[in-house]
């Protein structure tokens, strides 16, 4: 895959255009395999139960398990970018949570 | 002058069934069931070999189908249909069992259920409700013997609410418990409910407390049996129960399970309403029951029927009805309890059974009174104190030597908890389930929790049945495609590693 096309502006546009976390979550994983070719799937994180709520159903062999908050985790398959973008990626993520939980909270 | 209602009166929500009805009706249609049943009395062999392939191709049975599987007398096809209902488990859920262990907290309950020891008109029940400190005694005592997966059981009482459940399971997941052998701890790692049916508000709290599946059973889908075994409490609401598991996928819980308590009708109308309740709950959610449990009626202290009834069910009939669920729902767990003899059990499990538990203590705090009352003895056997259980468990083997035995059978048992910690939940892993993709993980995991076991518990007769069932497991997965794909494999490989070293609760 070449480079990775995906900002925080975009995210907020994806954010924009529906109305509850699971759509975007939905949408943000369409982004993301579309722009790196890497499924994931996101699941809502309730005690030690990951429960899946959106992304890439269709990812059966997942690689690799990240917990990006206290109540969000996300499985994903290869990772096919460097670390440093996908760092980037995690981070955009991890940012876009952070802000939907501090939204659900108010 | 109006009296203020009970916490009994209180407990139903109408607008919480009657959201789920269709058309002012729920989805038990008897004269529906009966009609199924008479219209397939005599189906011809290729039909049921015809509805065995479909099963075999993990498509859910629809009425007419399942009606014709249960009209076979054939002792030719009875053989073929166990055979295949074998391979069809094994398709879905490769050859491991699933092990657990019931935690009963409470025995208060308001219900007047007939085959039940806990109900309310029982004097002869001593009556007990478990403290905290309780509670993670007998943690400690099951997770001493091995056990990772639990059942938690409450009595329907006010004092066992909804909040005494969220604080029991805290509780129990609290604890830590080193093992005898091994260098580790060991732990409870996923804790399905079996409770009363609830307001959503109420299922919402379980859910956050992290549960797995949530279980209630219907007892018996036969609407005037129904009325008379449950005279009177919440539980006398039948379509309370009905929308038990609905409102709870409402709450957000998208495990749960089903039963029905095999003795009280029927067992061939029940057969049918099982499936019926799978097929509403797919209707409605597209996600079916993640298990079906089919105990048997079996004494029960104070009960006439649970002797009586004239729908006891016998072992053959037995055989068939679990073979039947099997084909009828391909892709759901089938959990058989020790409620039946070792005998029957292991029968059950050769044919399509995917769970059972093992060592179970169902008298509150039994565990811990068995383990005094052993000491005191110092007998070697199982205590049941039949005036503080629901029920009579015919088989008191340890988890130890029920392992042993599933390892005789070339059975891999199993205490894999990864699905519900991955996003394998909900209509992710039915589709898992669906097209035979979630047996290749419960393989995986199964190893590294069966190796976990037998260096952490077993016994040296049953390390040396074990041992080489995983080096045979090992080579199969070796050898399968199916691992091949991406970096499964070497994952696979290096959690084992982790495993044999010493490292506990790894999980693919």
């Amino acid at each position: 895959m070449g480079n990775v096309i995906f900002s925080s502006k975009e995210i907020d546009k994806i954010s924009n255009q529906f109305s509850n976390i699971n759509e975007r979550l939905n949408a943000i994983a369409d982004r993301v395999k579309a722009s790196t070719g890497i499924s994931i799937y996101f699941c809502e994180i309730i005690g030690s139960r990951w429960s899946f709520c959106a992304g890439d159903i269709t990812l059966d062999i997942p690689e690799h398990r990240i917990k990006i908050s206290d109540n969000y985790g996300m499985m994903t398959g290869e990772i096919y970018v460097s670390e440093k973008e996908w760092t980037k990626i995690l981070n955009l993520l991890k940012k876009f949570i952070e802000k939907q939980t501090f939204i659900v909270s108010l | 002058m109006k009296t203020k209602k009970t916490w009994a009166e209180q407990v139903i929500k109408q607008d919480e069934i009657d959201k789920y009805l269709i058309n002012g009706k729920d989805f038990i249609d008897e004269q529906e069931i009966f009609r199924h049943l008479e219209e397939n009395k005599n189906p011809d062999k290729q039909k049921i070999r015809d509805i065995m392939q479909k099963s075999f191709s993990i498509e859910r049975l629809d009425p007419d189908e399942v009606a014709s599987l249960l009209a076979v007398e054939d002792e030719e096809l009875l053989q073929e249909m166990y055979a295949t209902a074998l391979k069809v488990k094994q398709k879905v859920y490769d050859n491991r069992i699933v092990f657990f262990a019931p935690l009963y907290c409470s025995n208060l309950c308001v219900n007047s259920c007939l085959y039940c020891g806990f109900r309310k008109e029982n004097t002869d029940e001593k009556r007990r409700i478990l403290t905290m400190d309780e509670i993670r005694e007998e943690t400690r005592i099951m997770t001493r013997e091995g056990h990772k997966r639990m059942i938690i059981v409450f009595g329907e009482h006010q004092r066992s609410n909804a909040d005494y459940m969220v604080e029991s399971i805290k509780a129990v997941y609290s604890v830590q418990e080193k093992s005898p052998n091994g260098p580790g701890s060991g732990n409870i790692r996923r804790i399905n409910v079996n409770a009363a049916p609830m307001e959503i508000s109420e299922l919402k709290k379980l859910w956050k407390a992290g549960i797995g599946t949530y279980q209630v059973f219907q007892e018996t889908y036969h609407k005037p049996k129904y009325k008379i075994v449950h005279p009177a409490g919440p539980k006398s609401n039948y379509q309370w129960r009905l929308y038990a598991l609905h409102r709870a996928m409402d709450a957000g819980i998208d495990d749960v399970a089903t039963g029905a308590l095999f003795g009280v009708y029927d067992w061939k109308y029940e057969v049918m309403g099982l499936l019926y309740h799978a097929m509403d709950l797919e209707r409605q959610f597209g996600i079916g029951p993640h298990t079906i449990s089919f105990p048997r009626l079996t004494p029960a202290s104070g009960s006439k029927l649970s002797t009586d009834s004239k729908y006891l069910v016998s072992d053959e009939h037995m055989k068939k009805l679990v073979a039947i669920l099997r084909l009828a729902v391909p892709y759901t767990g089938l959990i058989c309890t020790v409620r039946e003899k070792p005998e029957t059990h292991t029968a059950l499990m050769t044919i399509g059974c995917t769970q059972t538990d093992a060592s179970s203590n169902i008298g509150i705090g039994g565990y811990t009174d068995a383990l005094k009352a052993k000491a005191l003895a110092q007998s070697t056997g199982r205590v049941q104190i039949k005036d503080e259980q629901q029920f009579i468990l015919n088989d008191t083997r340890s988890l130890d030597e029920m392992i042993r035995e599933m390892g005789k059978l070339g059975m891999i048992s199993s205490f894999c908890t990864a699905g519900y910690r991955c996003g394998r939940t909900g209509d992710k892993i039915m589709g898992l389930l669906k097209s035979c993709k979630e047996g290749k993980f419960c393989k995986l995991n199964a190893v590294l929790t069966y190796r976990e076991f037998l260096d952490d518990y077993a016994s040296d007769e049953t390390r040396a049945i074990g041992f080489p069932i995983i080096k045979k497991e090992l080579a199969e997965i070796k050898d399968m495609p199916f691992y091949k794909k991406g970096k499964l494999y070497e994952n696979f490989l290096n959690k084992y590693e982790q495993i044999c070293n010493g490292e506990r609760d790894i999980f693919i």
